[in-house]
């Protein structure tokens, strides 16, 4: 398997990040590595989501599922969790909302981010399309935190389009490629 | 704790327009863009805003179930292995009801995060 480079993203003070080509069924499966995400607002949330043919709400309905597992500076209580308020399941063709990769990431310090792959699997499809996220997040509260982040989104049109950006304010720097897997 | 208006006010008081970058392209927001863009962001403030008071806090809210069971929470549920150690702790000193060290700390957890009645 390898990986071809097919876009790339820069963040400079950026509402949005996205990619409106080369996703089809040139490859079987897409992988969006995103680097140094930093935001603009302290602890926000990085999130993403899909799009189809030459639309832009960006609401597509998706089953998902989010644990993490975190450590702080000082060492103290690491702990393995799920979390119920950073998943979604959610029905309908206009009521998904963007899901979270990465929450509470921080920008009280220039190297406080967030960096990780998201996998996108047959969006071209005509069945649900499943993705999985491991990200690792310099959380504002000086804590180290690894996410896991996985589901489907419900809809058989072939996706062409993936937007992300944080829950609130720009994304001050940080750069996403967009691989095609094959 | 600011509300969505108030967000709304400041956030177009600090930016006079809004870029995104689309397949390596940057580009400028539209007016409807920029406005429906601050509009969310406001919202996703105001919600924030009310989530880190209840956070340091505590009250009623329907969220309540994510606040006892987030670990990175102050006053959320101990760790299961903290808790089978206050357990344990308990019987051996025969303290297996309200006196003892587990109940205390799951009351005090359902005390401060409490489901609308």
């Amino acid at each position: 398997m390898a990986l071809t480079l097919i876009d790339t993203d820069t963040a400079s003070t950026s509402a949005t990040l996205g990619f409106t080509s080369g996703i089809d069924d040139t490859y079987p499966v897409y992988e969006f590595h995103y680097v140094g995400i930093h935001p603009a607002t302290d602890n926000t949330e990085f999130q993403f989501q899909v799009e189809t043919g030459s639309d832009s709400d960006y609401d597509h309905p998706m089953i998902t599922t989010y644990f993490q597992a975190h450590n702080d500076e000082s060492g103290g209580s690491p702990t393995v969790a799920y979390s119920t308020g950073d998943d979604q399941a959610t029905a309908g063709d206009t009521n998904g909302v963007f899901q979270t990769l990465a929450k509470d990431v921080g920008a009280g310090e220039a190297d406080q981010s967030t960096s990780g792959i998201l996998t996108l699997y047959d969006p071209s499809s005509a069945y649900v399309k499943h993705f999985i996220s491991t990200s690792n997040c310099y959380q504002g509260g000086d804590t180290s935190v690894q996410t896991f982040v996985s589901g489907y989104i419900n809809i058989t049109t072939a996706i062409t389009r993936v937007q992300f950006k944080m829950s609130s304010g720009n994304i001050d720097a940080g750069t996403i490629k967009m691989y095609g897997v094959g | 704790m600011a509300t969505k208006a108030e967000h709304v006010t400041a956030l177009k008081a600090k930016h006079s327009s809004l870029t995104r970058v689309v397949n390596g392209v940057s580009e400028t927001l539209s007016s409807s863009e920029f406005n429906a863009t601050i509009d969310q962001w406001a919202t996703a403030s105001a919600a924030r805003d009310v989530r880190n008071e209840l956070k340091a806090n505590g009250g009623q809210s329907a969220d309540y179930a994510s606040f006892r069971t987030d670990s990175q929470v102050d006053g959320s549920y101990p760790s299961i292995p903290d808790q089978l150690d206050m357990l344990f702790h308990d019987i051996t000193n025969g303290k297996l009801g309200k006196t003892g060290s587990w109940y205390k700390a799951v009351k005090a957890t359902k005390d401060k995060f409490t489901k609308p009645e």
